[in-house]
């Protein structure tokens, strides 16, 4: 087997700021000049890739089907879901014959499953930690809604779903397995209570108001180099004006996902806020008041503008 | 040499020997094989404990070990096989609840794949589809829409060659392997079929086997005409050349793109056999065009738009693509 290398997870409920962390990351190793200009366009490509298709399909996110069947030896379309939640823990960590990039996993699944029997659904062994971005749901209420073209309250329902899972039809194949999430609040506890990776919990909101200071804390665990002048040059080069722009500079000959107008459309927080109607509002708040208290989130009224 | 008992089924040029598991996914040999006709495979159940350690391999999983002729591959809670030899598949049930069908779909889907890789044979994952004599093959990863495609194929005249793993010969022919489609309950529904009557593949699982009779199998090899790459096409593309037939034109992508597309890179590596795959990918990208085929979301559409392709001749005549996607073709290898 090959000798373990030091790997990470991003680890996000959708629509919480993952994408954001990994451009961060990938333009920060580039200005560093940690990594070969091959190394960087294929990150790169990647991450287009990541936001170009709708079910985010992509060598390096721990869905992955073609990583998996890689791992076990198989292939995953002949298991069922709650099979393949049994093993994913134990798939180990080896290199993907043939991928880059592979240091800084994507992850959307919950840490644990119902069908994984209380152990990880992600390898854990040789893994330095878990870098987990949660965002005000309400604000991912919103977000959800304009990447798969779901209605504010089908999306609300998303959030509040004890069920709810990425890629949960058993009847058509695709690029990725089921990934397991539960409420919003199940995802983030589920992550954050685990004691057998080390965490790192970073908000959006943060990131957005100081940036550098908790960009600086990111690349801290990551054990990136963490130079205030870096980290401020390279926080310039992802603000969400300049991804926006890339992204409508690049829509000129590349394929968007089906319905959603763009990937990068506001990043801003509060406009759950604004768009959520009390009934919305309220029951976010009832269901999860103790997490929005650990994380230091307020409970929403509607705001009338 | 097994010895001829009805339990001879053909394959990818091989005669396949299972005397205890019955493979009804693999064709019957009609004419019983004289000693030293054709290469013969044994199948047979072992115990694992008597089979001798290997040492540890660069390209091990915690499910899959292999060395050079060996490769020894877990599959929780159904059963362990060992593959030696280019010439025989052990196999052991985990437990009495797996059934023989369970054990089949990974001895076919993996074991099989092995083996072939253990004599030295291209094998590339996709589908092969013949029609007048010559073949095409359409390569795509797990979930790109392969076996769709396979089926709307045949009811447009095509007859199966091979699903899942396809064989091709050093003089460029492909071998019949396994003459059945596996489709997802979405696709079979869109075709109309009655999935009341269509085995599925596993006990519980809503994907759905079509062999014997629901299938049209080609049973002689062919001469391979066009390699496919497929992927699904988006609705609202601006890039002309998103819904077309595009021809690869670059060695170097085409190269890495047809690797990629060998099936089990890691088994190939890790079965010592990178060397032998590198030379026949080379010699098969250099006598056969190879070209991206963008399917259209949807069956009913996917069917009207094959309707109107002629995939034989296709990828030699499909231009390359436009000056623009170029740098992109460079970048997404």
């Amino acid at each position: 087997m090959s000798s373990p290398e030091p790997y990470w997870y991003l680890a996000s409920y959708p629509k919480s700021g993952n994408t954001w962390c990994r451009v961060f990351i990938t333009e920060l190793r580039r200005l560093a000049g940690l990594d070969s200009a091959e190394a960087t366009a294929a990150a790169q490509q990647e991450e287009r890739e990541l936001r170009l298709n709708r079910d985010l399909a992509t060598g390096s996110i721990v869905s992955s089907r073609h990583w998996l069947d890689d791992q076990l030896g198989i292939d995953t379309s002949d298991m069922s879901w709650a099979e393949l939640d049994k093993v994913r823990g134990r798939v180990g960590h080896q290199r993907a014959v043939y991928a880059e990039c592979l240091r800084y996993h994507k992850v959307h699944d919950a840490f644990v499953s119902p069908d994984s029997a209380a152990q990880p659904v992600v390898p854990v062994e040789h893994c330095r930690g878990a870098v987990v971005v949660i965002r005000h749901p309400e604000d991912v209420a919103v977000s959800l809604s304009h990447f798969f073209s779901w209605d504010l309250e089908r999306c609300v329902a998303f959030l509040l779903n004890e069920q709810a899972a990425l890629c949960r039809s058993s009847k058509r194949g695709g690029q990725q397995v089921r990934q397991f999430m539960g409420t919003w609040a199940n995802h983030v506890n589920s992550w954050v209570d685990q004691q057998q990776i080390p965490v790192l919990l970073l908000r959006y909101e943060d990131l957005l108001a100081q940036p550098e200071e908790h960009f600086g804390r990111l690349t801290g665990f990551l054990d990136l180099p963490s130079e205030p002048a870096l980290i401020r040059q390279t926080v310039a080069n992802t603000c969400f004006e300049k991804l926006r722009a890339k992204e409508e500079e690049e829509g000129g000959f590349h394929e968007r996902p089906d319905g959603c107008e763009r990937f990068f459309r506001s990043g801003r927080s509060g406009e759950g806020r604004e768009q959520l109607n009390a009934d919305q509002l309220a029951q976010l708040g009832d269901a999860f008041s103790s997490t929005f208290q650990q994380f230091g989130y307020e409970v929403s009224t509607r705001v009338h503008i | 040499m097994p010895r001829a008992t009805g339990h001879h089924r053909e394959a990818f040029g091989l005669i396949w020997h299972s005397p205890v598991l019955d493979i009804p996914e693999l064709p019957k040999r009609l004419v019983e094989p004289r000693s030293g006709d054709v290469a013969a495979v044994a199948i047979a159940p072992e115990d694992p404990e008597c089979w001798p350690e290997l040492p540890p391999g660069l390209h091990d999983t915690p499910f899959l070990q292999m060395g050079r002729g060996d490769l020894r591959l877990t599959v929780e809670d159904i059963g362990r096989f060992r593959i030696t030899g280019g010439d025989r598949i052990a196999w052991h049930r985990a437990h009495q609840g797996v059934s023989d069908q369970d054990l089949c779909t990974f001895l076919l889907g993996s074991a099989v794949g092995a083996l072939l890789i253990q004599r030295g044979m291209l094998v590339l994952h996709g589908n092969a589809l013949e029609k007048d004599g010559r073949a095409v093959v359409c390569m795509g990863h797990s979930g790109a829409g392969k076996s769709t495609l396979a089926y709307a194929l045949m009811q447009q005249g095509w007859r199966l060659l091979a699903d899942d793993l396809v064989a091709v010969t050093p003089d460029g022919r492909v071998l019949p392997g396994i003459p059945r489609i596996k489709l997802w309950h979405d696709a079979a529904k869109a075709f109309g079929l009655d999935l009341v009557q269509l085995p599925p593949i596993r006990q519980g699982m809503d994907k759905y086997l079509l062999m014997g009779d629901a299938v049209h199998s080609a049973t002689e090899a062919v001469p391979l005409q066009a390699l496919y790459l497929i992927h699904q096409r988006r609705h609202d593309s601006q890039d002309s050349d998103a819904s077309r037939i595009t021809r690869i034109t670059s060695q170097k992508t085409a190269a890495l793109r047809l690797r990629n597309q060998a099936f089990r890179p890691r088994f190939v590596r890790g079965l010592g056999q990178e060397g032998p795959n590198f030379m026949a990918l080379a010699r098969l990208q250099s006598r056969v065009p190879l070209a991206s085929l963008p399917m259209p979301s949807g069956i009913a559409a996917m069917q009207d738009w094959l309707e109107q392709q002629d995939l034989l001749q296709a990828a030699a005549t499909a231009e390359g693509p436009a000056p623009a996607q170029q740098v992109e073709e460079r970048v997404s290898v």
